[in-house]
């Protein structure tokens, strides 16, 4: 009998690290997307579990058209709010995150997955996010361009002005 | 014989997230390329399956293209 509770505690106190991956609702405003992102984690903190990294949901577009049956309406959504969280909690303990994320009007799908503490990207970051810093970088390159341009109409000035030191020379 | 762009790169899990990595192993159809065609090893072929159809119910990659 002893050993059995050993072994029970074992289990108990053996962690794993899953992620979840969720996609919200578009017609969601932005303070309603971070609330329901910090409803999630609250969840997981409430169940035990610690959270290892995460990433704030972005609107993306949907690769398909998805419908979200709430009550008696369906949704039919073509673009989401796609973020995720990595965490660490006791195998017993999951099934209550899936119950949330069920239950919750918000979400339009989610995923729940085992994976690996380490960083599984890449590039750190999900490429979305790298697409919208290209565009930013674009953005500055744009901005190099206007400095240059402001400098266009100082030297016909400089111009003239050697041109005056050569007259008066 | 075409080396195993996985064990190349030194990456030990796929992950379903990294979309433009998932898309050098789909066809214009959105289908999954026969590991014939790239030399990808039976382990890595497994988890990155997984990992396309992972993607492809969170609505990242298409099930079915054109």
């Amino acid at each position: 009998m002893g050993m059995e509770k050993d072994i029970n505690k074992e289990k108990e106190d053996m962690m794993t690290v899953y992620e979840v991956s969720y996609l919200l609702l578009p017609s969601l405003a932005v303070e309603q997307v971070s609330s329901t992102v910090d409803f999630i984690t609250k969840k997981i903190k409430e169940l035990d579990g610690a959270v290892i990294s995460s990433e704030s949901p972005i609107l993306i577009d949907l690769a398909y058209p998805m419908t979200k049956v709430i009550q008696t309406n369906r949704h039919k959504c073509q673009s989401a709010y796609f973020g995720w969280v990595k965490f660490e909690m006791s195998r017993d303990s999951v099934e209550g995150v899936k119950k949330t994320l069920d239950t919750s009007d918000d979400v339009l799908r989610y995923l729940l997955v085992k994976t690996v503490r380490e960083n599984t990207l890449l590039n750190g970051k999900m490429m979305l996010r790298k697409e919208e810093s290209l565009k930013k970088e674009e953005g500055d390159t744009d901005d190099v361009v206007e400095d240059v341009v402001p400098e266009e109409p100082t030297t016909p000035e400089e111009i003239d002005k050697s041109i005056d030191d050569l007259v008066i020379n | 014989m075409k080396e195993c762009y996985f064990t190349k790169n030194n990456i030990k899990y796929i992950d379903y997230k990294d979309v433009d990595l998932l898309k050098k192993f789909l066809n214009p159809h959105a289908r999954i390329m026969s590991h014939k065609r790239t030399g990808v090893s039976a382990k890595y072929q497994r988890m990155l399956a997984m990992a396309v159809k992972q993607a492809r119910f969170m609505g990242l990659l298409p099930y079915v293209s054109r």
